[in-house]
């Protein structure tokens, strides 16, 4: 759901930029307790297999077509921080490289996909993992954090086309929403795939199961 | 100096693979369809707002097409690979640019207390 430029007005692309930098910021700030070089590694090579699978659009029903995100399944192997900083970069080279998303509206998107995607997602998981430390509450935690993420970056970027005054804000929400709630089903399916993958080969990667909100340092 | 564990370059050379071949052999087959957004647009009739501030010649590779390639069935593929690579590019700065920061850390502490440069 990249914003191209021209859907959002100045204001609303100022005031999600500002958001965006002070998110981004504080990310960066945040990792450094987590940040040593196997994470960077980790990160680059998530990075890497994030924006690959971004381009791999599946039909959905109604003449549409979706693509994972991406924000939940960093957030859940590597936290909150790393997931901001991943999905951050991936939009960045999209936007200034591939023409995908805006410039003017590269804050929006970053605000929706690698903050609000991010977080929303990794707070669920977090919530969800409480319940118990077994694997197969992680795969679930896991899958509806995926979906939350891909439908509450939807609202946000309705929000923002609605407040832009590019479309009625009531009817803009209900269809963005509506459409990612089917699309946030495959972000499900494909990041659960992806967790369990990891979680049967290289368990020791995914990091978030010593976390408490904030990651203890080690 | 920080140690790497052995199994670290087996996820590079693997998370690597898998992401070009996502990139470079799968991506042609991803579904033609618009997605979510633009298709709200286009139901919705905002579509036409749609406009770059930058004129066209700044992106490499508008739309993942990858203009340089003869043969337009190599530009997608060839605009994945770019972006895999960019990404890879960045976060192996990153992460040089960090060993050279503890590097020197290290050294400086190691002159500090020892009076010889640790390794």
């Amino acid at each position: 759901m990249h914003i191209p430029d021209g859907f959002i007005d100045l204001k609303t692309a100022a005031v999600t930029g500002a958001l965006s930098a002070a998110g981004v910021g504080a990310s960066i700030y945040g990792i450094k307790k987590i940040f040593k070089s196997r994470v960077i590694v980790v990160m680059g090579v998530m990075a890497a297999l994030i924006f690959a699978l971004q381009m791999i659009n599946f039909t959905i029903p109604g003449g549409t077509s979706g693509h994972l995100l991406g924000g939940a399944l960093v957030s859940c192997v590597l936290g909150p921080f790393a997931g901001v900083i991943v999905l951050t970069v991936i939009l960045v080279v999209q936007a200034l490289i591939f023409m995908d998303g805006g410039i003017v509206a590269l804050g929006s998107n970053i605000f929706n996909m690698a903050i609000c995607g991010v977080l929303s997602a990794y707070l669920i998981y977090f919530l969800i993992k409480k319940i118990s430390k077994k694997r197969w509450v992680l795969y679930i935690a896991a899958g509806i954090a995926s979906w939350f993420s891909t439908v509450i970056s939807a609202f946000f970027a309705a929000l923002e086309l609605g407040v832009s005054g590019t479309f009625s804000t009531g009817t803009v929400i209900k269809a963005m929403v509506s459409v990612h709630m089917v699309i946030g089903a495959g972000e499900a399916l494909i990041t659960t795939v992806i967790i369990v993958f990891i979680d049967r080969l290289r368990p020791d990667l995914i990091i978030t199961r010593e976390m408490n909100l904030v990651v203890k340092s080690e | 100096m920080e140690r790497i564990e052995k199994g670290i370059l087996g996820i590079v050379i693997s998370g690597t693979i898998v992401s070009v071949v996502i990139a470079v052999f799968i991506s042609p087959f991803a579904s033609v369809y618009p997605d979510g957004l633009e298709k709200v647009a286009e139901v919705l009739g905002f579509a036409g707002r749609s406009v770059s501030k930058v004129s066209e010649s700044f992106f490499l590779n508008p739309d993942y097409i990858f203009k340089y390639a003869a043969d337009p069935v190599l530009h997608r593929p060839l605009a994945g690979l770019l972006g895999v690579i960019v990404i890879l590019v960045i976060f192996s700065a990153v992460f040089l640019i960090y060993r050279a920061v503890i590097k020197k850390r290290k050294n400086k502490a190691g002159e500090k207390f020892f009076g010889f440069k640790k390794y």
